[in-house]
């Protein structure tokens, strides 16, 4: 088993969705915004997120294929440090949308016992068989910093061109203090 | 599906693209279930694959595959599951199409070992059974989030190595002249030059 790569971790939550609450939590989910504007983005941990609605299991070619007693709730995430402090960080930012997402969910506990509500997402988690991550070593803030950095860095290239060599020391060190 | 007409079939193909894409990254997530003997045979690659650097090589190598998971499902709280099903997921950048494609003939061996246990296993290649594979056994996110949508995994990847470098320049830069921050300015661009 291996949630970890590096200091990267997986989490895999498949929690039971109340009967009659599917397309309601369809809808939300979809309408939340996207990129900068999910409520995941409040998280500084998550790398990559997602929830998806697992309304069956395959029965293609099986033999008595599994039937789901109740349409399951699949969250995801790629993120950085142990779990049980995400989820803690994790239900803290997400505060808004807890209710409406885990709170459709059979025996969610709730916002107002936060450590319930952890310890009983961590009860519904499978853990992962084989988990692979490209930068493993770098956490969500070590990407941005790192992308800002590139950034800067041809900024700099292109506007070094036109200095003659003692402003261009000048000029790095005013930019990369 | 058989009630829907090809246009609200069109419709619905667009609105899971749609769903699955967070800038440049797309979400891919599928459930297969395991034959009987792909059970043991799964549970003891994954628990070999630290020895095995080839599954991981090159997963990461394709470079488009920020983070991906195989997870063998044999129970879910409140259901009882008679057969033991794989729930794979990948967060990558380009198309789905172009994906599946590296996928089928880049790692084909890798795809068997993994998949090829599963009910309905069509073989890695040629692609387009594989896709329809896929296709059958792919559910849509509902929501999907990205920390940096508009990145690649080769520009998170060039940038960590730029970001090091420059930090390195940076140090030494604090103690030398103008000759010589000129020099090392000039290594550092042909250092890191395919990476910018």
């Amino acid at each position: 088993m291996s949630d970890r790569n590096g200091q990267a971790r997986a989490l895999n939550i498949f929690t039971p969705i109340r009967p009659g609450e599917e397309q309601a939590l369809h809808t939300y989910l979809a309408d939340l915004g996207r990129g900068p504007a999910s409520p995941l983005a409040r998280s500084t941990r998550t790398h990559f997120a997602r929830w998806v609605i697992i309304d069956r299991l395959p029965t293609e070619c099986v033999p008595k294929p599994d039937r789901l007693r109740r349409i399951q709730l699949l969250f995801t995430s790629s993120f950085d440090g142990d779990q049980r402090s995400y989820l803690e960080d994790l239900v803290d930012v997400l505060a808004a949308e807890v209710p409406e997402v885990w709170g459709r969910c059979e025996g969610c506990p709730g916002l107002s016992m936060p450590a319930a509500l952890v310890n009983w997402l961590l009860d519904h988690r499978v853990r992962s068989s084989f988990f692979v991550a490209a930068y493993n070593k770098s956490t969500v803030q070590d990407v941005r910093n790192a992308l800002a950095a590139r950034e800067q860095a041809l900024a700099f290239a292109l506007r070094a061109q036109e200095l003659d060599a003692g402003d261009r020391l000048q000029a790095f060190r005013k930019v990369f203090p | 599906m058989s009630t829907l007409t090809p246009a609200e079939r069109r419709a619905l193909a667009g609105e899971a693209e749609k769903a699955n894409i967070c800038g440049r990254a797309t979400a891919l997530t599928a459930i297969s279930t395991l034959r009987p003997l792909g059970v043991l045979f799964n549970r003891v690659l994954f628990f070999l694959s630290p020895y095995l650097p080839f599954l991981h090589t090159k997963l990461v190598k394709l470079s488009f595959i920020h983070f991906a998971r195989w997870v063998v499902v044999d129970s879910l709280r409140g259901e009882e599951l008679r057969h033991t099903h794989q729930f794979f997921e990948s967060n990558f950048n380009g198309t789905w199409s172009q994906y599946i494609d590296a996928f089928s003939y880049v790692v084909p061996r890798e795809l068997g070992l993994t998949f090829g246990v599963s009910y309905g296993w069509p073989g890695p290649v040629p692609a387009a059974p594989f896709k329809a594979f896929i296709t059958r056994h792919e559910y849509t996110a509902s929501h999907f989030y990205s920390a940096y949508p508009e990145a690649t995994t080769t520009m998170i990847l060039s940038a960590l190595e730029v970001k090091e470098r420059l930090d390195d320049l940076r140090a030494r830069a604090r103690k030398m002249d103008a000759a010589e921050f000129d020099a090392a300015w000039e290594q550092f661009l042909t250092d890191v030059q395919r990476h910018l």
